[in-house]
């Protein structure tokens, strides 16, 4: 998985659309979309973990990669 | 390629030989889940030995509330469900694919056929057994003994050691539940590893910047 492929993966069964997320986005890169959140402008995450953090529903997980210095692009978890 | 070669490029199954892997690959059968799907559940009879071919699996438990435990996390080449398969119980405990996976799956019925057959294949399991056994053990240490920030840490630093479990990545919530806590815990547990300069953040990044930091945290 290349660099600009890490994104908060957000769970569309989980998510009930409450809009905490999105209000709450430093970077306004979610959107509502059909009912739920949605990470419209993937370009702008800048991965704070907020919407993870405060998302009353577990919705969104934000996933990481666990390297050493020298092997940032070494998938190891 | 053929099942015998497949079967082959399993550190399993590395050392039989080629007659035996010839009789291994009539039993097993190809199976495969999408991300998210349930292999098995906790307390169904258990269909047999499985061993990952692609992809990642998870061994968990789910307790009345509906809090997670990972037992294992396992990739590639690793097996699982053995001592359901050899004793003949229910399974011991859930198995979920964290991403589309591949597997064979070796009947029970076969497995004990071959076992008392085949001495290599039958040291083998009894070393993957030891094995989960001392995992387990290690386990059962660190809930008793350790806080979640040395858990934590031994956590990261197995990440480094384990290549079978490359995969796309790891989130606070499968952390969390690997290390029987909260990720509001976890987040706790990683910010105090940074403040320590054992870790960095870099976006979607974890870097372990100071090995030796992180393992003297660990106590290790």
């Amino acid at each position: 998985m290349s660099d600009d492929q890490w994104f908060p993966i957000i769970h569309k069964d989980r998510c009930v659309g409450c809009g905490a997320c999105i209000a709450q986005c430093p970077t306004q890169a979610l959107e509502q979309r059909g009912g739920k959140a949605a990470l419209v402008w993937p370009e702008r995450c800048i991965y704070c973990a907020d919407c993870e953090t405060l998302c009353p529903h577990n919705a969104i997980e934000i996933p990481y990669l666990v390297c050493l210095p020298t092997s940032h692009n070494r998938k190891v978890s | 390629m053929q099942i015998v070669e497949r079967l082959a490029e399993l550190p399993y199954f590395a050392a039989l030989a080629p007659a035996q892997l010839t009789a291994l690959a009539q039993h097993c059968q190809p199976r495969a889940f999408p991300a998210e799907g349930s292999i098995f559940l906790e307390g169904e009879p258990a269909a047999g030995l499985w061993l990952i071919e692609t992809g990642r699996v998870k061994i968990h438990k789910v307790n009345p509330q509906g809090e997670e435990h990972i037992l294992h996390l396992l990739g590639p080449g690793n097996t699982f469900n053995e001592i359901a398969a050899l004793d003949g119980g229910p399974n011991p405990a859930d198995a979920t694919a964290l991403t589309p996976v591949q597997l064979w799956l070796l009947p029970s019925a076969a497995l004990h056929r071959l076992l008392q057959t085949d001495a290599l294949l039958s040291y083998r399991i009894i070393g993957i057994l030891a094995g989960r056994v001392r995992m387990l053990v290690g386990q059962i240490e660190d809930l008793a003994l350790y806080s979640v920030t040395i858990r934590l840490a031994r956590f990261l630093l197995k990440q480094l050691d384990d290549p079978a479990l490359s995969g796309p990545g790891v989130t606070r919530a499968a952390i969390a539940a690997h290390l029987a806590t909260k990720p509001e815990t976890v987040s706790r547990a990683l910010r105090t590893l940074e403040q320590a300069e054992a870790i960095q953040f870099d976006r979607h990044r974890i870097i372990i910047v100071r090995q030796d930091i992180l393992r003297t945290i660990a106590a290790l």
